[in-house]
């Protein structure tokens, strides 16, 4: 939902470009997401996507080109502005620390609050229903540091939901789920788009089709191909992207 | 405030006024009320003794804590950067040097300068945590080796009975905590503690990790910098009153999270109050267990924490 | 037969006469050195032997209780005397180089009577041994008891006071005064404030680094003790902390300050 009438809803990158010593990871991209987009990032191992989502995210500040977020350069924004927009789930690592479920969720909760506010009965409400969505609801009490990889990125994205941005940012939020929570996922994605934007990556290919409404292929930090996953997804440019040959056998799917 | 805080303030006024109480010889507090004018000077020993103790176990727990949560290691503790070893060379090179003798603050001071520039090396080495928490980790062990080696080079420079003074002072020592030297601490601690509550959701961020942080709102370089300068800068503070003491420090704050969670809006008092505690009740039988020769305070730490750390290691184990 | 007994003798008697080449490791060892007439067979010293100023002269082969072995070696001594070696290891070192070590405690006074005792056997000299050993009794000898109570105080932060078994405690006994600490089996030990204004010395001795004004400390200004000036500070504590010969001078004064009316 827009903070006032006259600015926009956007998550926008404008030619963005990007090297590690002098080594481009990310040449000239450049993208939109507004409520209701679900754009999908596939490409090999190596190709920009992880660097992409953090250029978005605002963790790498982009040497050439900008990131605006509702119109205002990201970089200028103030952290918590930045944290009530824009959620990410990076790729799951283990907390040290034995947080529980229930605590790991709120903590996403907390990023929009203020030091000393409580949570109201919405905020409260909202956790649930994050963990409920991401069917984690039963293990609320359990330690994050004893959970299986699957749970671990579900609770990951339930506390992602419950910071209640406009702009979800995954990176391979399904790697280590079973079939059944894939769906689920992807319906859950799908439901929150009438007030989110959503960028996905991730190196399932049938998800990819499955789920997104734009899909980028990148290489080498290019654009390869861009549209939507029936125009994109051809075994040409596939392979271009892949450098290997593919086909497009239809195999068992969930979908 | 928290029904478990409130308990913890009592738990800590109870001790007070025992530790008070109790000593070479008892007292009821009637007695100290009656007679006061003439117990005073056992008072105001007593007294400072307890407010020493609260505070020292107060801010290691509290920079325990916070490195712990920072430096994402469980095995962290408020001297972890080298603070330790850096202080014992302070505080060795006054006693060397001879301004031991000639000033009562030389060796608080040496050791607090000690700490402090071990820190700032750290800092400085490790590009302010640019390189990652692990680099900093690293480069404090590493500091900290260095140091206690350098301090070993001193030491063969040292007369048998600067040597042994050293010993002692590594030792810890509550009693001799000049007062000039704790008030100074005791309003530094409160001003930890304002502190952690407010940024008490950032440290939450920060202990799931620098990547975490960042996408929570928060900065990571800066916390890391901020956090680590002020926990450590509690430590060394804690050394400039009374020699280095272990193990307070560690396993207050896993008792803590063990009990209550690792919430730290919810945990930062909580810690301070339980830290303050429990050196509090080794002070008291350190000194009471034989009242003319006092068992030294590390010592007594050790002796009690880590029974009570294992215990409750391997009851989690089990749960 | 008469010529080979010549020639045995004339071998012989070089050996014999060979004196041994002595090194101290300890301070109050090398002050009974030279208190025995043999101090110019002394060929090195420990760092901290600084008294009779002449052995300043010598070289330094370590510090006390821990010898730098390649000196020692290189000096060639027959004979190291130490109260004691920080690595024990070192004596194995030395036996394989033919150098004889004596090494016994050396910190009481009734032992540093012993030690006397065995270096004038060992450096053959037992009548001066004897007239050591006789001076010490006669110009350290018990005085009568009185009913005063000392506290020794050897470091003040943390507060380090000597208890029984102390060099300390030997002397406060000889002088006819009690130990304050003598009750505590253990010769140094942290000690408590606290304790201490529940059991008030009568006077202290005070070897720790010297502090100006005590009276107007939070903690020693309690104590009668400080408030009536009878805390003893020796201009040099050497005389007092060291076992050696000059324990007597260290006796003397303190019988002075601490029997005082």
């Amino acid at each position: 939902m827009p903070d006032s009438p006259n600015s926009t809803t956007e998550l926008r990158a404008d030619s963005l470009s990007f090297a590690y010593n002098d080594r481009p990871i990310v040449r000239d991209f450049s993208l939109s997401l507004v409520p209701g987009d679900l754009t999908v990032l596939l490409g090999p191992n190596g190709s920009g996507k992880s660097t992409i989502l953090q250029l978005l995210a605002g963790r790498l500040i982009p040497q050439n080109g900008d990131v605006l977020l509702d119109g205002a350069p990201l970089r200028k924004l103030s952290g918590t502005q930045r944290a009530s927009k824009i959620a990410v789930v990076p790729q799951a690592a283990p907390p040290v620390f034995g947080f529980t479920v229930y605590e790991r969720v709120a903590i996403g909760r907390r990023a929009r609050l203020s030091p000393f506010t409580k949570f109201t009965q919405e905020d409260e409400r909202d956790i649930q229903q994050a963990m409920q969505i991401f069917d984690v609801e039963r293990l609320a009490e359990r330690a994050c540091n004893q959970l299986s990889g699957g749970e671990l990125q579900r609770v990951m994205l339930a506390a992602a939901l419950a910071q209640k941005p406009t702009y979800l940012l995954l990176d391979e939020p399904t790697s280590a789920l079973d079939p059944s929570h894939v769906v689920n996922t992807v319906k859950t994605l799908r439901a929150l788009l009438d007030h989110t934007a959503i960028l996905l990556i991730t190196h399932d290919i049938e998800l990819a089709a499955n789920a997104a409404k734009r899909l980028v292929l990148l290489k080498d930090g290019a654009v390869i191909a861009d549209g939507p996953p029936d125009a994109t997804l051809t075994p040409e440019n596939l392979t271009t992207t892949y450098d290997c040959v593919a086909s497009m056998k239809p195999a068992v799917s969930f979908f | 405030m928290r029904l478990r805080d409130i308990v913890a303030i009592l738990l800590n006024i109870a001790l007070l006024v025992l530790g008070i109480c109790w000593g070479a010889r008892w007292y009821s507090p009637m007695a100290f009320i009656h007679d006061f004018e003439s117990l005073r000077p056992l008072f105001m020993l007593r007294f400072q003794r307890m407010i020493t103790a609260i505070t020292i176990g107060g801010s290691l727990s509290l920079a325990g804590l916070i490195l712990q949560a920072v430096l994402r290691n469980p095995l962290a503790e408020p001297f972890t950067l080298g603070l330790s070893g850096g202080a014992s060379i302070g505080a060795a090179l006054s006693f060397v040097l001879g301004f031991y003798s000639k000033w009562v603050f030389a060796v608080p001071l040496g050791a607090f300068l000690g700490a402090i520039s071990t820190l700032a090396i750290v800092l400085w080495i490790s590009r302010c945590g640019r390189n990652g928490t692990e680099s900093l980790l690293l480069s404090g062990v590493i500091a900290g080796t260095i140091a206690s080696n350098v301090l070993v080079q001193i030491l063969s420079f040292a007369q048998n009975e600067e040597l042994a003074g050293i010993t002692w002072w590594t030792l810890g020592d509550l009693q001799g905590t000049d007062p000039r030297l704790l008030w100074p601490g005791v309003v530094l601690l409160f001003i930890a503690l304002v502190l952690y509550r407010c940024m008490a959701d950032k440290i939450d961020a920060i202990a799931l990790g620098d990547a975490q942080a960042f996408y929570l709102g928060g900065n990571p370089r800066k916390l890391t910098v901020v956090l680590v300068a002020s926990a450590s800068f509690l430590a060394a503070e804690t050394v400039a009153m009374a020699g280095i003491i272990s193990f307070c420090g560690l396993i207050i704050p896993h008792i803590v999270r063990q009990c209550f969670g690792c919430i730290h809006r919810h945990i930062v008092l909580t810690t301070a109050l339980w830290g303050g505690a429990f050196l509090m009740i080794c002070d008291i039988l350190s000194r009471c267990i034989s009242t003319q020769h006092e068992i030294p305070i590390g010592v007594m730490t050790a002796v009690i924490g880590g029974p009570l750390f294992l215990w409750l290691l391997n009851k989690q184990h089990h749960a | 037969m008469n010529k080979l007994l010549t020639i045995l003798l004339l071998i012989t008697l070089p050996l014999m006469a060979q004196e041994e080449r002595i090194i101290s490791l300890s301070p109050a060892l090398t002050e009974l050195v030279f208190k025995l007439g043999k101090g110019r067979q002394l060929i090195a010293r420990s760092e901290p032997c600084d008294y009779p100023p002449e052995v300043k002269k010598l070289p330094v082969a370590g510090r006390f209780a821990d010898p730098d072995m390649e000196r020692i070696l290189t000096l060639r001594p027959t004979l190291v005397i130490t109260n004691d070696l920080i690595n024990p290891g070192v004596r194995t070192v030395m036996e394989n180089a033919k150098i004889r070590c004596i090494q016994k405690q050396c910190s009481t006074i009734e032992e540093y009577v012993e030690w006397v005792k065995l270096l004038g056997d060992a450096l053959k000299c037992p009548e001066a041994a004897k007239a050591e050993c006789e001076r010490v009794e006669r110009e350290a000898k018990p005085l009568p008891k009185m009913k005063r109570k000392v506290l020794w105080v050897i470091w003040d932060s943390p507060l380090m006071v000597a208890g029984a078994g102390s060099l300390a405690d030997g002397l406060l006994q000889r002088v006819g005064v009690e130990n304050i600490a003598g009750n505590v089996k253990i010769a140094y030990f942290k000690s408590s404030y606290d304790w201490l204004l529940e059991h008030q010395p009568d006077a202290i001795v005070w070897t720790a680094s010297k502090r100006d004004n005590l009276k107007k400390h939070r903690f020693w200004g309690n104590l009668k003790a400080v408030q009536q000036d009878r805390v003893v500070m020796l201009p040099n504590n050497d005389l007092i902390q060291r076992p050696g010969p000059r324990i007597t001078e260290g006796y003397k004064l303190l019988a002075e300050q601490l029997r005082k009316p």
